[in-house]
């Protein structure tokens, strides 16, 4: 049990080895922001920045740091140490010329090379986050080069597949050897609800469409008027009845399933020769995997190894979850071999992930507009006039001081930087082990008015 | 630090004035505590009393900042201040204790503060702060994390809603016989482990006097209370195999918890007719190897490991026990202690036929383990201080007109592609009407002299309420709200000759006074809360207690439903989040008879008949929902 116990539970050790393998590029003048940031990261596990340093200071913000020698002060913060390589602001060409970063974050610099601003779909540069926070004001906006694959994006919920429509020989050889008729009303209460649901779908045999009230009904008019009259208040009858959706079959995913697998072909044909990013790599081989395996097993995915708990003898369920963790493995050995066919060099550990997790992946595409753009768009002024300020700060220009805007002019406040820090280092984690799904791709916080907002633009 | 610093720009010079004569009270030095900590003097706060009972742990490293390798073990609250002590110009003074404690922390010492930040990981605090706010009129901000998730929410008494206001996920219980007999969860064998098998033998009292004639068995069949006492009986004699340090007599212990007890629950037919039976542990798979192997803690073992594990780990606590005098506390922290919940809860899980868990799984649940990072904890604590300036109204750009114009702030999803909304701000909401803490009950302090207490019955006191507030004694009720123990109603009089002492009704306790008598119109007397202090006097009489003057309203007193407040739904929505179980029994003042297991104290009248059911229950509090470490 370690220091990192508590997040290893959030992102797991892979996305632990991600972080701790990471090479961050800071670019910006130092701030309380910039401070915060940087030791959001360092205790997250993060040990190697490399800082381009601008030093244009506005007067008096020295005193209001909380660390008075940065570079030493984090150290401490990570066993392994942390290097913090200092750069001066001129070498920032660097970071388009194959820098090895994994992130790019813009903390408050007004002077942005051209090649960085300019830089739209080009490959080869790591994600940017431009960012600025003053007075009670912040935002972030994340800019990506090329499409950004998350295999954990770890939804809240999700919908198990069961398979009841379409059972492999092994589920319905176990379920067709159950015969209700033959068990009092004591075995009938302990059966979980995924065999109630599996039976009522084999009553509606052979219709062709099924839909969720002919399960609802056929619960109540086929299998408590018939086979358990008595149990009507039995908690696994009570479950069929919640969860009759999971004995459909699930189309939705399929849909979004085929869209992801087109749109990573596109990417493959393309340029993923030329991405940077490995991890991105790997999600479209697995995807072309996924493809070549859907097409030999009839459309269905990779059984999951885990089943929800369920009201149930703890035997019955306990020969159940075999039976789908023997198909889950069966599964995984027939999709890793198609993966290996393709690439031996993908970790089993990745496979596995990328198995359980096919109907959580998600990609975000990159982002098409440039960092000049972002900058200068008078569109973008228009429509939030608390943006358009932040970056007239941002690039020092002047702001005539109105009513409305006053709250820019008091310099930089430690709750918006500890705030507006915590957003930044929040997102990092997230692009980094390509783990839950980051804001897309531009944030504003208004303290004046206590609002948030995202939007994509 | 400079004199025109941003703060001075933020909240202008006057403002400051006032900031810098501000004492603000922060709970907790852990994860959020740190922020703040370190947010609050960068804002200029001028004093800053910092509270946390706890000492520094490895994990609490990767977020709680202020601290290093070096200060493991170390107290929280101490070394946090150490660590800023060099640059700082607030005021800090740190506490090493318990919140609740009320030796330490009476009311009147809350009293002293203009705000109250709560940084707290769990929800018996947090209760009791929001009521001590309640009490005092304080205004609380409210805060707290849970991986990406987090809130912060500002509590302006008599204004806002509190803490309470909202129904909180309500505390997982499960039957006693399913712990003890018919477990069919995991869950079910880790509190057996943790909260049963662990806590008699290495943290229980010595020589418990199971004889004693006031013990609560919970039942009156004699039958059952004599299988209860042999069962005690046998566990003292389990427990002495552990105090005599003798580790040849690990195999007794297994063959006994994992065959003979096994074997036992096998004789009672009933329970196996619609379940699946237990199968006792095969008397040849007991070795005694006592080695100790690294295992990996991520892995499932096989049944071999675990009782391989298991004797290993129990003859090195056998040894720590002599060490430790005779006493050691289940912490997750603990290897040794946690490795033996978790071989135990997993053997037990092997005979019930229940799935295994892993030593890292199994942390979680027994030690109530929340994710926890940097990143959200700067989110929330930076938001929470922003905020206090508005509370305190110090940010004069951006006045609020009412206290329900503060707002509260949640993570909708920290991550979220779909609907483009990063953090929920929702305005305040007023206080619910039917809130047992907040809006059911009036208020006051019950001073009492300290040297009566002994002798001063209980009788005397419902005698003294009654001729205060013209309450009828005979339907008077009086509720222990901090222990939720029944002390007097018009059918339980038996404490009623006991003196404050004998039932523990001492400085700090807090009780809720409900006279039952309803008018035709179903109307009655507001119920009424007193905190207990102690007013030093030499020789105080029974004259001199002192009660508040409050002229107590007539109010409905049954509602027809309990009304939700309409905010309830969100909260919820927030607070479901986690589904954590805390597996802590409660088992203090084990001799008091009546327990009450309700949400709130004001329900319990309402639940008189179901008393008798409800002590058969084992209590499993749910805490930690959401951490505000």
């Amino acid at each position: 049990m370690n220091r990192y116990d508590r997040q290893l539970r959030l992102w797991g050790g892979a996305g632990q080895d991600l972080l701790s393998e990471s090479h961050i590029c800071v670019i910006g003048p130092e701030t309380c922001l910039l401070q915060e940031t940087i030791k959001n990261l360092v205790l997250v596990g993060i040990s190697k920045f490399t800082w381009f340093k601008s030093n244009i200071m506005q007067t008096s913000q020295e005193n209001n740091l909380f660390y008075k020698n940065l570079i030493q002060d984090m150290i401490p913060l990570n066993p392994r140490g942390v290097s913090i390589t200092q750069r001066p602001i001129s070498d920032m060409h660097e970071v388009t010329q194959g820098g090895d970063f994994s992130i790019i974050i813009v903390i408050s610099e007004t002077n942005i090379k051209d090649d960085l601003l300019n830089t739209s779909l080009s490959s080869m540069v790591a994600p940017v986050i431009m960012s600025h926070a003053v007075g009670l004001y912040g935002y972030i906006f994340t800019k990506l080069f090329e499409p950004h694959w998350i295999i954990e994006s770890r939804p809240d919920y999700e919908v198990p597949s069961f398979r009841l429509e379409s059972p492999w020989e092994e589920l319905r050889n176990y379920m067709d050897n159950i015969k209700l008729e033959t068990l009092n009303e004591y075995s009938l209460a302990e059966l979980p609800y995924i065999v109630l649901l599996y039976k009522a779908l084999q009553h509606l045999h052979p219709i062709a469409s099924v839909d969720n009230k002919m399960i609802k009904d056929t619960l109540t008019n086929w299998y408590i008027s018939e086979i358990n009259p008595k149990g009507k208040n039995d908690m696994n009858y009570d479950e069929a009845v919640r969860y009759s959706y999971v004995a459909l079959p699930n189309e939705t995913y399929k849909v979004s399933l085929q869209e992801l697998i087109k749109h990573s072909q596109q990417n493959r044909d393309e340029k993923t020769n030329g991405w940077r990013d490995g991890y991105n790599k790997q999600v479209i081989i697995l995807l072309h995997a996924l493809s070549v395996y859907l097409k030999s097993n009839g459309g269905d995915i990779m059984v999951n190894p885990d089943i929800p708990d369920m009201e149930s003898s703890s035997k019955i369920f306990g020969e159940l979850q075999q039976v789908y963790k023997n198909k889950a493995k069966y599964d995984l050995v027939n999709f890793s071999k198609v993966v290996h066919q393709l690439d031996e060099s993908i970790s089993a550990d990745m496979i596995s992930r990328f198995s359980r997790n096919v109907k959580n992946i998600k990609c975000i595409k990159p982002t098409t507009r440039s960092i000049r753009d972002f900058l200068t768009d008078p569109k973008l002024n228009e429509t939030s006039p608390v943006l358009s300020t932040l970056l007239k700060f941002q690039k020092q220009e002047q702001v005539e001081k109105t009513t409305d805007n006053k709250l820019f002019f008091i310099g930089e406040s430690y709750p918006t930087a500890s705030f507006i820090g915590g957003l930044i280092s929040q997102e990092v984690i997230k692009l980094i082990t390509h783990q839950y799904i980051p804001v897309n791709n531009t944030l504003i916080y208004d303290g004046m008015h206590n609002d948030i907002v995202s939007f994509e633009c | 630090m400079s004199r025109d610093s941003n703060i001075t720009k933020i909240i202008g010079k006057d403002n400051l004035n006032k900031l810098r004569a501000t004492k603000c009270l922060l709970i907790g030095a852990g994860g959020i505590g740190s922020e703040l900590l370190k947010d609050l003097i960068l804002m200029e706060f001028g004093e800053i009393h910092l509270v946390d009972l706890d000492t520094i742990d490895l994990s609490n490293l990767n977020r709680q900042f202020l601290f290093r390798q070096r200060d493991i073990k170390q107290p929280k609250s101490t070394t946090a201040v150490k660590a800023v002590q060099g640059f700082n110009n607030s005021k800090l003074i740190p506490y090493e204790g318990n919140i609740m404690d009320t030796t330490q922390f009476p009311l009147h010492w809350f009293g002293e503060f203009d705000i109250i930040f709560n940084a707290l990981d769990n929800l018996a605090a947090r209760r009791y702060v929001n009521k001590m706010s309640q009490f005092l009129s304080i205004p609380l901000l409210e805060s707290g994390t849970s991986g990406f998730d987090g809130y912060m929410q500002p509590i302006i008494p008599n204004e806002t809603e509190c803490f309470d206001c909202t129904k909180k996920e309500t505390p997982k219980t499960f039957p006693v016989c399913t712990i003890r007999s018919t477990p069919s969860q995991p869950i079910h064998c880790i509190v057996w482990a943790k909260n049963f098998l662990f806590a008699q033998l290495f943290a229980a009292d010595i020589n418990v006097d199971s004889n004693s004639e006031n013990k609560d068995w919970g039942t009156t069949d004699e039958d059952e209370i004599k299988r209860i006492k042999q069962e005690t009986n046998e566990l003292q004699e389990l427990q002495n195999i552990i105090l005599s340090g003798d580790n040849s007599l690990i195999p007794k212990i297994i063959e006994k918890i994992f065959i003979h007890d096994i074997e036992k629950l096998l004789k009672i037919e009933n329970l196996w007719k619609t379940r699946t039976k237990p199968i006792p542990l095969n008397i040849n798979d007991i070795k005694t190897d006592l080695t100790d192997r690294d295992l990996d803690l991520s892995a499932l073992w096989s049944i071999q490991d675990q009782i391989q594990k298991f004797s290993s780990i129990t003859s090195k606590l056998m040894k720590r026990m002599e060490e430790e005098d005779n006493h050691i506390e289940f912490d997750k922290d603990d290897k040794d202690t946690l490795e033996f919940v978790s071989t135990a809860a997993n053997i037990r899980s092997h005979i019930f036929n229940i799935p295994q868990k892993s030593v890292f799984d199994i942390k979680q649940i027994a030690g109530n383990i929340i994710p926890a990072i940097a990143t959200t904890n700067a989110i929330i604590a930076g938001l929470s201080s922003l905020v206090s300036l508005r509370v305190l109204s110090l940010l004069d750009y951006a006045k609020i007109s009412k206290p329900t114009d503060l707002n509260m702030t949640f993570t909708t999803k920290a991550s979220n592609i779909s609907q483009n909304r990063y953090l929920s701000n929702p305005t305040l909401a007023k206080p619910n009407c039917n809130c047992p803490v907040c809006s059911k009950v009036m208020r006051g302090v019950m001073n009492i002299p300290s040297n009566i207490f002994k002798e001063l019955k209980l009788k005397d006191v419902i005698n003294i309420l009654a001729a205060k507030y013209n309450f009828d004694t005979e339907e008077l009720s009086i509720l222990d709200t901090t222990g939720q123990r029944l002390l007097s109603d018009f059918d339980f009089d038996s404490l009623d000759e006991k003196t404050l002492e004998e039932i523990k009704v001492v400085p700090g306790s807090v009780i809720l006074v409900t006279d039952e008598t309803e008018d035709e119109n179903g109307m009655g007397l507001k119920p009424l809360e007193l905190y207990i202090e102690a007013k030093d006097i030499n020789i105080g009489k029974i004259s001199d207690i002192a009660l508040p003057d409050l002229k107590i309203p007539l109010v409905q007193m049954t509602t027809p439903e309990e009304q939700n407040n309409e905010s309830s739904t969100f909260e919820t929505a927030v607070l479901q989040t986690n589904e954590v179980i805390n597996l802590d029994i409660d088992d203090d003042n084990e001799d008091l008879k009546k327990r009450k297991l309700q949400e709130e104290s004001s329900n319990a009248t309402q639940n008189k008949r179901s008393k008798h059911e409800e002590d058969d229950m084992e209590i499993i509090e749910e805490d930690d929902i959401i951490e505000l470490d």
